[in-house]
């Protein structure tokens, strides 16, 4: 017995499953498969167990170039999670905790960021930051600096795009995660004498682990994943593992090596995912 | 508990600074030269008269709404059974078929692209509108799932066991009284599915030719190669298209009671 009140047989359960399981499994598990196929070298049109080979992943490890753009993929991750974090969270404190009638309204402000589209907010930011953009010309006209900044391609501009990005992402389970904490152990913890800060260590903070650990987890998967942004807004030089997937395919026709490191994505993805499953424990924070 | 007066203040600057991007590439959008600068050098709807003229963005829009529609409306239909089942399923259909279905979620964009142009190049299988449908529905998958579960688990048990006492048969039941009661959330789920499909670039950009190409992807292939106010107007375009969306599904979906 479920929330619909009926019984559903097996027989029915199965049913009702049938069709969403054969769109997921044509649309996504055989398409992956064929990745995982064709990054052992086997060409899936004419199969045989002669062309099975490791080159391709022995390319990878062997290289210290790939070696290095995986590495800045991590740490990419994990440097926009925490900026994000650390920006968001006052945020998601405040969301929960206002009474406000504004809020509703910063609801759909920290929502834009997911329904304008990445092409929207890659262009703002090259706006901002180009060299006839918004900073420059602010910078130039009042006299601060005489020659325009390089400020647009390279980490900053990427890092400072995939946190706006991102930002929803983060703030969401922060919010939903204060919401669960009483705000009499704030109050309680004030009365004792603990000032704002050590209520904020002692019990905010250890409070809000779990939220802040789900959204960090999905924004560094959402990271390590980004490709438009971080080719538009980093330029040349700037080679993060989905751009090197794409050269791979539109510059070097490397089918196989594409493979490889998509496998190698989806791997990271599946890590991040499983973790996130231990930590949601059932609880859905966004 | 009194916040004072920081936290509100922080708020409101972050708040702008997440819409300061949007209001820019509004305003570019509407300059009459030919680049991107800043200040705009005036006013005028030039790009977006230009806009309807170029035949790959008109192509693109009505390209990307018949995609968005059709994966959001066939992710909808396979979904709400799957919803279903899994509020009725056992323990096999709850820890592993519904983490499967919303794997997608978590797989990388590109990388799924990458997997499907692979894929339907070995079907023998031209690439089409319905390489990007069958691609974009996996994605709505999730979006739809999640929310009508939710809904599905707020739903008290004697609304359907009334509707079975009194008479009405399983589909009657899930007809006039399951489907009411889910409506507002499958409709945003929906409307976030079909969102998602509006702008989604990675998925599409592997997948998409001269005949099947997306409003984001003909966009993101422009911003590659040129830095016009073009680029401003037509994604000022998208978003409005998008806004729309979401405004017209919270009328269709009736106020949300989630």
């Amino acid at each position: 017995m479920g929330a619909g009140g009926i019984a559903i047989g097996r027989r029915g359960i199965t049913i009702l499953l049938l069709p969403v399981v054969a769109i997921v499994t044509a649309g996504y598990v055989l398409p992956g498969l064929v990745l995982l196929v064709m990054s052992f070298g086997v060409v899936p049109t004419r199969p045989s167990w002669a062309q099975f080979t490791l080159e391709h992943y022995e390319r990878l490890l062997g290289d210290v170039y790939y070696a290095r753009i995986i590495g800045y993929t991590l740490f990419f991750g994990l440097i926009v999670a925490t900026i994000t974090a650390l920006i968001a969270f006052p945020v998601g404190y405040y969301l929960a905790r206002s009474r406000s009638r504004l809020t509703s309204l910063y609801a759909v402000v920290t929502f834009t960021p997911l329904a304008v589209g990445m092409n929207m907010l890659t262009l703002g930011w090259m706006v901002i930051l180009s060299r006839t953009g918004f900073v420059n010309s602010l910078l130039t006209g009042t006299g601060i600096v005489t020659e325009p900044l390089h400020l647009l391609y390279g980490w900053g501009a990427v890092i400072v795009g995939m946190v706006h990005v991102t930002f929803t992402f983060m703030v969401l389970p922060i919010e939903a995660v204060v919401r669960q904490i009483d705000p009499a152990l704030e109050k309680a913890a004030r009365t004792l004498g603990a000032g704002p800060l050590r209520t904020f260590w002692e019990v905010v903070l250890p409070l809000s682990l779990q939220g802040i650990a789900a959204g960090f987890l999905i924004v560094f998967l959402q990271v390590c994943g980004a490709f438009v942004l971080p080719l538009l807004l980093g330029g040349q030089g700037f080679t993060v593992v989905p751009i090197a997937i794409w050269e791979q395919i539109t510059v070097s026709s490397d089918r196989p090596f594409a493979s490889v490191l998509s496998v190698t994505l989806i791997l990271v993805s599946l890590i991040v995912m499983m973790l996130q499953l231990r930590i949601a424990r059932g609880k859905d924070l966004v | 508990m009194r916040t004072g007066w920081g936290l509100p203040l922080y708020a409101t600057f972050i708040g702008f600074l997440l819409l300061f991007p949007l209001a820019i590439v509004v305003a570019v959008s509407f300059d009459p030269g030919v680049y991107i600068r800043f200040p705009v050098t005036g006013f005028s709807p030039r790009w977006y008269v230009r806009m309807w003229a170029d035949e790959t963005i008109v192509l693109s829009i009505v390209n990307s709404l018949i995609v968005g529609f059709s994966s959001s409306l066939i992710g909808a239909i396979v979904a709400i059974p799957a919803a279903l089942a899994v509020t009725h399923g056992g323990r096999f259909v709850k820890a592993a078929v519904y983490p499967f279905l919303l794997s997608p979620f978590a797989m990388p964009w590109l990388v799924y692209g990458l997997g499907i142009l692979f894929f339907w190049g070995l079907t023998g299988l031209r690439l089409s509108l319905w390489t990007l449908i069958v691609g974009h529905t996996v994605l709505a998958i999730p979006y739809v799932l999640r929310v009508t579960l939710a809904v599905l688990r707020s739903m008290p048990p004697n609304l359907v066991r009334a509707a079975r006492v009194a008479g009405a048969s399983p589909w009657q039941a899930f007809r006039y009284v399951t489907l009411p009661y889910i409506r507002s959330g499958v409709t945003a789920g929906v409307s976030f599915a079909l969102v998602v499909s509006l702008t989604n670039i990675p998925v599409s950009l592997f997948l998409t030719t001269a005949d099947n190409i997306t409003l984001p992807v003909a966009i993101f292939n422009y911003m590659i190669n040129n830095f016009e106010p073009l680029v401003a107007a037509v994604s000022a375009v998208q978003v409005l298209m998008i806004g729309v969306i979401i405004y017209a599904a919270r009328i269709v979906g009736g106020v949300d009671r989630a």
